[in-house]
């Protein structure tokens, strides 16, 4: 599966995609904000997950969601956040994200969201 | 125990927790070790050590390091710091500052972050400020107590009365006397377990204080120049990075200004 990891901070990349090999996920692309994200999911249906940030600059990954989905773009999308309150969640889940990720986060929790989607993706 | 075995067990707490145990811990760590031997009915250290290296889940490495982790804490500890908070809050809310966040690193049992959280919830008062504090610990032991939040009239002690009063409810369980922290103090504060000698932090750069208390003295300096160069990253400039009175970070990082003893500035 390929996944995107989109976040502006470089070293969060690379903790997101550090881990994300470390589970035998290879085939990784970036984004450092939300408008990179469409760009490369518009034009790009490899993709099968995208780890999305919460808070970056030129677009937030929340609206980033919207736009996907108003494109009728079906990629899950997990929301890495630290904003556990449940209504910032259900404004993620409202506005078209699958799931959530809680910052800090271990390698058993991306585990368990990658087990989850690449489990929809077969079916 | 012999120094044998010791080096070996202290070996892997080290690459597993950072924590450095010194020869002078080894009557500690026999005495918090044996505890967890007799739970699992192994009479022998040797054959324990075999036992955590072995076992495949790595959850027994956990139960070790939960085991020899010290959780010393206690609402208002150095009662100073969240003095300082108070005034640092009232500073960033007079600039127009809408969004706190903090973080508690060794949150042990919650006292800690409780208490920040009830000196922000006091100095934010009406005004429309949100702020959250996540809390961290190695050890799912301590966390589980944390997020129970329910603490022994002995524990809550520190708290001022008209505080404690106001953010606990005074409840009975089991016949015995608890006070349990109210939804304004649990909604605001987030446990999750961390480690703090694996790096980098999965964490982003958007905190405005830290709370490192009483937990570098058990790394070494290696771990601690990472630990505070990490802090760095994390902290918003202007954020405050707060460490126990017998500890200093002079000469781990330049972009630190000491402000008071034990309270540091990034700049």
């Amino acid at each position: 599966m390929q996944v995107l990891v989109v976040d502006d901070s470089q070293i969060m990349r690379k903790i997101i995609m550090g881990a994300l090999k470390k589970l035998g996920v290879n085939d990784i692309m970036e984004a450092s904000n939300g408008q990179e994200a469409i760009d490369i999911v518009s034009n790009d249906n490899t993709v099968g997950l995208v780890l999305m940030d919460w808070n970056m600059p030129v677009m937030t990954g929340i609206e980033a969601v919207r736009k996907i989905r108003a494109g009728s773009i079906k990629t899950p999308v997990v929301m890495v956040t630290t904003e556990a309150e449940k209504e910032k969640v259900m404004e993620a889940i409202k506005s078209g994200a699958n799931d959530y990720l809680i910052k800090p986060f271990n390698h058993k929790d991306i585990q368990g969201k990658l087990e989850k989607f690449l489990q929809c993706a077969e079916k | 125990m012999n120094a044998d075995t010791f080096d070996k067990l202290r070996t892997l707490v080290y690459e597993k927790s950072g924590i450095t145990l010194g020869d002078n811990k080894q009557a500690l760590v026999r005495a918090r070790i044996a505890k967890r031997m007799r739970q699992l009915e192994i009479v022998d250290y040797d054959e324990y050590l075999h036992y955590v290296m072995k076992e495949p889940s790595g959850d027994e490495i956990q139960c070790m390091v939960d085991a020899i982790s010290t959780n010393v804490t206690s609402f208002y500890r150095e009662p100073a710091h969240f003095d300082f908070l108070r005034e640092a809050i009232t500073g960033w809310i007079e600039k127009g500052v809408r969004d706190l966040h903090f973080w508690s690193a060794a949150s042990s049992t919650g006292e800690e972050p409780y208490t920040m959280a009830i000196e922000t919830l006091e100095t934010i008062g009406r005004r429309p400020v949100t702020a959250k504090i996540l809390g961290t610990d190695i050890s799912r032991r301590v966390l589980e107590t944390a997020q129970r939040a329910e603490y022994t009239p002995g524990q809550i002690k520190p708290v001022p009365e008209h505080l404690r009063d106001f953010y606990f409810e005074r409840r009975k369980i089991k016949g015995e006397t608890r006070y349990a922290a109210r939804e304004a103090l649990r909604a605001m504060v987030v446990f999750r377990q961390f480690n703090l000698s694996a790096f980098p932090y999965p964490l982003s750069s958007t905190l405005d204080a830290i709370f490192c208390r009483n937990v570098m003295i058990y790394f070494d300096r290696i771990v601690r120049t990472s630990m505070v160069h990490e802090f760095q990253r994390l902290l918003k400039k202007g954020g405050y990075l707060f460490v126990g009175h017998a500890e200093s970070i002079t000469g781990l990082s330049d972009s630190f200004m000491c402000i008071k003893p034990s309270v540091y500035k990034r700049v």
